[in-house]
């Protein structure tokens, strides 16, 4: 499944274009800007958010719809300790530490698995489901098609018809 | 329709199951080969049975028919024939099938058979009579007898005479000194249907032969004996210098007149015999001073040098060309009139001839004969043949090559070189009958046109072979189906019982109506299609009033019925079509089967629902391409699905986050 993965983002990544550049520009200067006004709570966040970001960055899909799904989990679980955390005024960076305890980085690690987890059955799930509908109506359609058979020499019809064409 | 044929009388015997011949019990004094006849109703009761020639018919127009039912009954109402009972087809040993009359036994020895000699009062105050008074009947009947001779006139235990009924071929029987000398030298099945004058002459010979006991020279070859009659006129040659007496020799000379046309009718002769007739002498035939020479032969008159003419056509048609014939004519036997027209007719072919040709040769030889003696024979690469003897002469595979002088306009020739009404008929007659050659099959063609010819030649291969109409058909192919079944009764087999060579009889002997069925029959492969031979069958079977069942034929047409119902295409109807089929097969009757196979509604509503079927068959197909063409694009748009939910279930869970921190 990881190799189709990989292969299927290999597919979907696109370049980044030359319209999106200042985008990229502006958020690295957003990202530079907070960790210079405020590098404490995003050393927490970095710590809280660490798997979500490395998906981010390994991740190649155009939607990165993996990366989002834990990134978003992650940052529920990272509300509570970085609104802790910033109530904490002027601390440095060895506060993070007590904020980012082992048990907090683990229930957000985890929840951000969780949330790699249901992106990845979510659609195996739904490619189940479209395939036994599919299955069960090929199923109805060929019982129907075996009444009319059983009833009716198709085959002398069709001849018919091909002779009188 | 099932219920009026249940009706019929089913277990009436037909002629074959009633009578049985037995080969092995010969009847002797019969020119036609005859053997004992059982009646399975009265087994005591004696009969013979008269057996066509191989090839040939009996002649139907006075055996017991559907057709000559009211003739027949007439002739056998006067004690003046020996009539037969019935006809049937009978099995030979060796498999072939043949016509058989079924005749009582003659009341009493034939003519022949006595070595007594006649004297003139008993020849003309007793046989004569009775003969003329056959020959009457006949004639009102529209029949001549052509097989008048004493073989086939017995005398009866009260002194009176009874004739044979006309039952074998015209002429066919008769040995050539009975015959006048032109159809004597044709061969038997070549002679003609013939008229009345030929059955005067056979009286004459008749009563010649009984008065002398035997015949001069009678069992020389025909050749000779035509020879001799052309030389010495009929009268002469058949007496050999003997002396009648005076009233015998009048009337048998009236008889034996070389020119048929002067030869008495029966109701003159009868007339003239109370009285002393005045001394009518026939013509002689005028010879030449000096003899010509052809080949071999050697003769003083025209007929006997067309005679010669037939015997050496190589020969002739060189001496044609040389001038020989010609110079033999003016000088010899001093007939300019004559000579003329064949240096015409010369002429004509000198222009017309494109180089040596073996069939122009032959055309002229045609035309020299034919001017030479009106009355004679047509000759075709060395076969000679009367005008009206075409059909029998098709019929025979010896002669049937003769077909091509037909083609080739010989006989149309002919008839333009004799004249008079003669040319009419005959260029009408070939008209016809190459119209009829050139219709296509079986409406056509040289069986369609064998069977037109010779209207009582029954079927002459497969199946049907021996039947004398249509009405027989049935029948015979009932018997024969009965055979196949004893040699495999298990199953019946599978059997289309119509072949090709039977459409051509057929056609020629069904009325109008079947006729179409026939030809829409032979048209299209349709021949090996059980349904359209069981329409065909069906309209036969009908055409009696009387249809007799035909369950074996049934029976075995139903199993070839079996592969047919694929047109049905229902197949709970098919079933139920194909144990109709074999319910109304057990009974017999094929018009019932015919309903049951072409009923309009089940046909109409079986196409109709078989188009429904087809059509529904046709949107199952279809939804199921869709499905499995669309499979991957759904399933590719539920996974696209289930990342957004994952992702909308996240962003729900942050939301709830962020909510409850702000909340404290």
């Amino acid at each position: 499944m990881a190799t189709k993965a990989a292969s299927s983002r290999q597919h979907t990544a696109r370049p980044v274009r030359g319209g999106q550049r200042w985008f990229v520009w502006l958020g690295g200067l957003v990202c530079g800007a907070l960790i210079t006004m405020a590098g404490p709570a995003m050393l927490l966040l970095g710590i809280l958010l660490l798997p979500a970001l490395l998906l981010l960055a390994v991740e190649i899909a155009t939607d990165r719809p993996l990366a989002r799904a834990s990134l978003l989990l992650g940052l529920a679980s990272a509300v509570r300790p970085v609104l802790l955390f910033t109530a904490m005024a002027g601390a440095g960076y060895l506060s993070v530490l007590p904020v980012a305890s082992a048990g907090q980085i683990a229930l957000s690690w985890s929840l951000q698995g969780l949330g790699w987890l249901a992106c990845e059955l979510f659609p195996l799930i739904g490619q189940t489901w479209v395939h036994i509908n599919t299955a069960r109506r090929l199923a109805e359609l060929a019982r129907l098609e075996d009444r009319w058979r059983a009833s009716w020499d198709i085959e002398t019809v069709r001849q018919a018809a091909t002779k009188a064409e | 329709m099932l219920r009026r044929m249940t009706l019929a009388p089913q277990n009436a015997p037909q002629p074959s199951d009633r009578y049985l011949i037995d080969f092995a019990r010969p009847v002797p004094g019969f020119s036609l080969r005859a053997f004992a006849v059982q009646d399975r109703r009265d087994e005591t009761r004696p009969l013979i049975g008269l057996l066509a020639p191989p090839g040939q018919s009996l002649r139907l127009d006075c055996l017991p028919g559907p057709a000559t039912a009211d003739r027949a009954a007439r002739l056998a109402a006067h004690p003046a024939f020996l009539m037969p009972l019935a006809r049937f087809v009978a099995t030979r040993p060796d498999g072939e099938k043949a016509l058989c009359a079924v005749c009582p036994p003659p009341p009493g020895p034939s003519l022949a058979e006595s070595t007594a000699t006649w004297n003139e009062s008993a020849l003309l105050d007793q046989l004569l009579p009775h003969l003329l008074q056959c020959l009457v009947l006949l004639n009102e009947a529209g029949l001549c007898h052509r097989d008048i001779r004493p073989e086939t006139i017995f005398q009866k235990p009260d002194g009176g005479f009874m004739l044979l009924a006309p039952i074998a071929p015209p002429g066919y029987c008769q040995p050539c000194v009975f015959e006048p000398p032109w159809r004597g030298v044709c061969p038997p099945e070549a002679r003609g249907t013939g008229q009345l004058a030929d059955d005067i002459y056979a009286i004459g010979v008749t009563l010649l032969c009984l008065y002398l006991g035997q015949l001069p020279g009678a069992s020389a070859p025909p050749d000779e004996v035509a020879r001799r009659k052309f030389e010495d006129g009929n009268f002469a040659a058949l007496t050999g210098g003997v002396k009648l007496p005076s009233r015998l020799a009048l009337l048998v000379r009236r008889c034996l007149a070389d020119d048929e046309a002067a030869r008495p009718r029966p109701a003159v002769l009868m007339a003239e015999l109370g009285k002393m007739a005045p001394q009518i002498i026939p013509p002689v035939p005028v010879r030449a001073l000096r003899p010509f020479r052809l080949g071999a032969d050697i003769g003083h008159t025209k007929s006997s040098l067309a005679l010669a003419i037939t015997r050496n056509p190589a020969e002739a048609a060189a001496a044609l060309h040389q001038g020989d014939i010609g110079n033999w004519l003016k000088r010899s036997l001093g007939d300019l009139f004559l000579a003329a027209r064949l240096e015409e007719i010369l002429h004509h072919e000198r222009q017309n001839l494109t180089g040596p040709d073996e069939t122009e040769n032959a055309l002229l030889l045609i035309k020299v004969i034919a001017i030479l003696d009106p009355a004679a024979c047509l000759l075709w690469h060395h076969r000679r043949f009367m005008p009206d003897g075409l059909g029998p002469a098709l019929a025979s595979p010896a002669m049937a090559d003769i077909l091509s002088c037909l083609e080739r306009g010989g006989l149309a020739a002919f008839g333009r070189t004799v004249g008079g009404e003669r040319q009419a008929a005959l260029a009408a007659l070939t008209q016809t009958l190459l119209a009829l050659y050139h219709e296509k099959p079986p409406l056509g063609g040289s069986a369609r046109l064998v069977y037109a010819l010779n209207p009582f030649l029954p079927a002459l291969s497969g199946p049907i072979a021996g039947a004398c109409d249509a009405t027989d058909v049935i029948d015979l192919l009932e018997n024969h189906a009965q055979q196949s079944t004893t040699q495999h009764p298990q199953t019946p087999a599978a059997h289309l019982p119509l072949d090709g060579p039977a459409l051509p009889f057929l056609a020629a002997r069904s009325p109008a109506i079947l006729v179409r069925v026939i030809q829409n029959l032979a048209s299209g492969g349709r021949l090996s299609q059980a349904d359209e031979q069981l329409k065909a069958l069906a309209a036969l079977q009908s055409l009696s009033p009387q249809p007799t069942p035909a369950p074996h034929l049934a029976a075995g047409l139903a199993a070839a019925l079996q592969a047919d119902l694929r047109h049905i295409h229902n197949l709970a109807r098919r079933e139920a079509v194909s144990e109709a089929l074999t319910a109304h097969a057990a009974v017999g009757f094929l018009q019932p089967m015919l309903h049951v196979l072409n009923d309009p509604r089940m046909r109409a509503g079986d196409l109709t629902g078989a188009r429904q079927a087809a059509d529904m068959l046709d949107r199952i197909a279809a939804e199921q391409a869709r499905i499995k063409t669309q499979e991957p694009a759904h399933a590719a748009h539920a996974a696209r699905l289930g990342r957004q939910m994952a992702n909308g279930v996240a962003a729900l869970a942050l939301g709830a986050a962020i909510v409850m921190a702000m909340a404290g």
